[in-house]
């Protein structure tokens, strides 16, 4: 019963992967009217010049940096929330389908969001404004440094209910009677917290914390939408300098290297994280 | 130190961490909030400065050019958004029914005959890298089988990039069933089909649900493939909203935010139906019992 699981993957990672592997081999333009097989082979060319491209570069290091950044908040604001609603408080049942609505936003949706609130005209250079007492004016999305900030946030915003619903099914599975043990005999929560719910938790931290990690890899909705990579290439992450070197200027085979170059690295990364998490158990 | 004061002490950190989480919960809320509102802004008040947070003269402009595409308002009009609409829907759940159901049997067959580690992470594969670098190749490929701009092109990608996903987060809540059940259900003499239909579908229901509604954010919201796969075929709502985006820059914030929000309700009200289901189904079965 497995067979059609495997033929929808086979036919969707296989048969690309070799193609990918294959285009970035060849010197291949769609422009000139030519087919990728008909294209001549010049080996490792690619290869070399994407890895001397500093625009890739740093994409790459850029998308890695905002991955872990995003992760740390969503991991923090996550974890607050998951402890606290799973103790007691008022209007416990309203306020979780509340939290987690941002889940269910798309993120282009989520990319307007912050748009609005980040616009020059708009509500957070008000506020800022109101407590500094002076007319506070900065377009953050044209600026190359401080556009850097809604897109994290973009980013944080829409998912961190995902790590607090995994860090809440994590926290609801610890049994009570133990945290109870340990209340009688004087413990208080940050040692209750750091002796009994974090060893139990491990494995739930890292499945999230791979689960999310391939996820922000992925960022390009949201950079669409705010930045388009810019101001220049300032904000440019790996999926967007993939979306605009393939697309907007052709350039096929060079492409096909990088991707090929990510799919190896991502690969053989999260396959050893998850053999970590899941082989230590049998 | 006395009770009375013990009792004082502990009110207090119940005040503080209550008013806390409603902290949080506000300033989270703020971006929705904020887009609420301005779908309901006349255009005077897109960009007033200084910003109104609650629309003066509230409008249903906006829906309404949104939705049929002219406003007697609005000078420019836009394409109407039915169809987009429509489209998402048809392909998210077409996609979102397949996946569970390929994913299913997946995960039954993992779980029943205890896979290897190296075919479970074998499936996950698929996700584990930026679509975007597959995009080319695949649309090499799609142009070969002639699946560019065409409905069950789109829904091949998804159904394919979902369903690791589902075969995984299904195995996590299968690995829950114990295995007596089975062992009776198969000395009654039922078949493979008949024990996962008629033994393990009923233990895991909310399990499927959270996969359900999980598989489907992902469908509903997807962008990078429709946009680069099917942007003349078949639109999508998330694609409809970038073009809406793009074409008047700065110059449309309410029916955007109203586009925006017609795109986010559907899931939004799946989500808070099937809530209690979430609150402990995400676990990627990374918890053992």
């Amino acid at each position: 019963m497995l067979l059609p699981t495997n033929v929808i993957i086979l036919f969707l990672v296989v048969v690309p992967t070799i193609l990918v592997i294959w285009l970035s081999l060849i010197d291949f333009q769609p422009n000139i009217q030519l087919n990728f097989w008909q294209s001549k082979f010049i080996i490792f060319r690619n290869y070399i010049d994407i890895l001397k491209d500093k625009e890739f570069v740093y994409a790459l290091i850029r998308t890695i940096a905002i991955s872990i950044v995003c992760l740390g908040i969503e991991f923090t604001i996550g974890l607050l929330v998951a402890s606290i609603l799973s103790g007691e408080v008022f209007g416990k049942k309203v306020l979780f389908p509340i939290l987690i609505i941002p889940l269910m936003i798309p993120s282009i949706v989520v990319g307007n969001n912050f748009w609005l609130i980040f616009s020059t005209n708009g509500p957070i250079n008000q506020i800022i404004g109101k407590i500094l007492n002076t007319q506070f004016v900065v377009s953050w999305l044209l600026h190359p440094q401080l556009a850097l900030i809604p897109i994290v946030l973009s980013e944080v915003w829409r998912w961190y209910p995902l790590t607090f619903l995994i860090l809440f099914s994590g926290l609801a599975n610890i049994s009570v009677s133990e945290i109870r043990a340990a209340q009688i005999i004087g413990a208080n929560e940050w040692q209750i917290f750091r002796r009994i719910k974090l060893p139990k938790l491990k494995g739930i931290i890292a499945i999230a914390l791979v689960i999310r990690m391939m996820e922000s890899l992925k960022i390009f909705d949201t950079i669409h939408l705010l930045t388009r990579g810019g101001p220049g290439t300032s904000t440019q992450t790996l999926s967007y300098y993939l979306f605009k070197v393939g697309f907007q200027y052709s350039r096929v085979s060079y492409i096909s290297a990088g991707a090929w170059i990510i799919l190896f690295i991502s690969i053989i990364t999260f396959s050893f994280a998850l053999r970590g998490i899941f082989g230590k158990e049998k | 130190m006395s009770y009375k004061k013990l009792i004082q002490k502990n009110i207090a950190k119940k005040i503080s961490i209550n008013l806390f989480i409603y902290l949080i919960t506000v300033s989270l809320l703020f971006p929705l909030f904020w887009m609420i509102m301005t779908s309901f802004k006349p255009r005077a008040e897109w960009a007033s400065l200084p910003p109104t947070w609650i629309p003066n003269e509230p409008t249903i402009d906006n829906y309404r050019f949104v939705i049929f595409g002219k406003v007697e308002q609005y000078t420019k009009t836009h394409s109407s958004n039915i169809i987009p609409y429509l489209n998402t829907v048809f392909v998210a759940v077409i996609s979102t029914f397949i996946a569970i159901v390929v994913g299913l049997f997946g995960a039954y067959s993992l779980t029943r005959f205890k896979a290897g580690l190296s075919k479970l992470i074998s499936i996950i594969m698929p996700r584990m890298f930026p679509p975007m670098a597959m995009i080319i190749p695949m649309m090499i490929f799609f142009q070969v089988i002639h699946a560019i701009d065409t409905y069950w092109g789109l829904i091949i990608v998804y159904v394919g990039f979902t369903l690791p996903y589902s075969v995984f987060m299904l195995k996590g809540f299968m690995d829950s069933v114990p295995k007596e059940f089975t062992e009776a259900a198969m000395l009654d003499g039922l078949s493979e089909w008949q024990i996962l239909y008629k033994v393990w579908l009923p233990l895991i229901k909310n399990g499927l649900m959270t996969t359900a509604l999980f598989l489907l954010i992902l469908n509903w919201t997807e962008y990078a493939f429709a946009l680069t796969l099917s942007s003349r075929g078949v639109q999508t709502v998330t694609l409809a909203l970038a073009k809406l985006f793009s074409n008047e820059a700065g110059a449309s914030y309410g029916p955007q935010s109203a586009l925006g929000i017609l795109a986010a309700i559907p899931t939004i009200i799946f989500g808070i139906f099937i809530h209690k289901y979430l609150a402990y189904g995400f676990t990627f079965g990374a918890l053992k019992k």
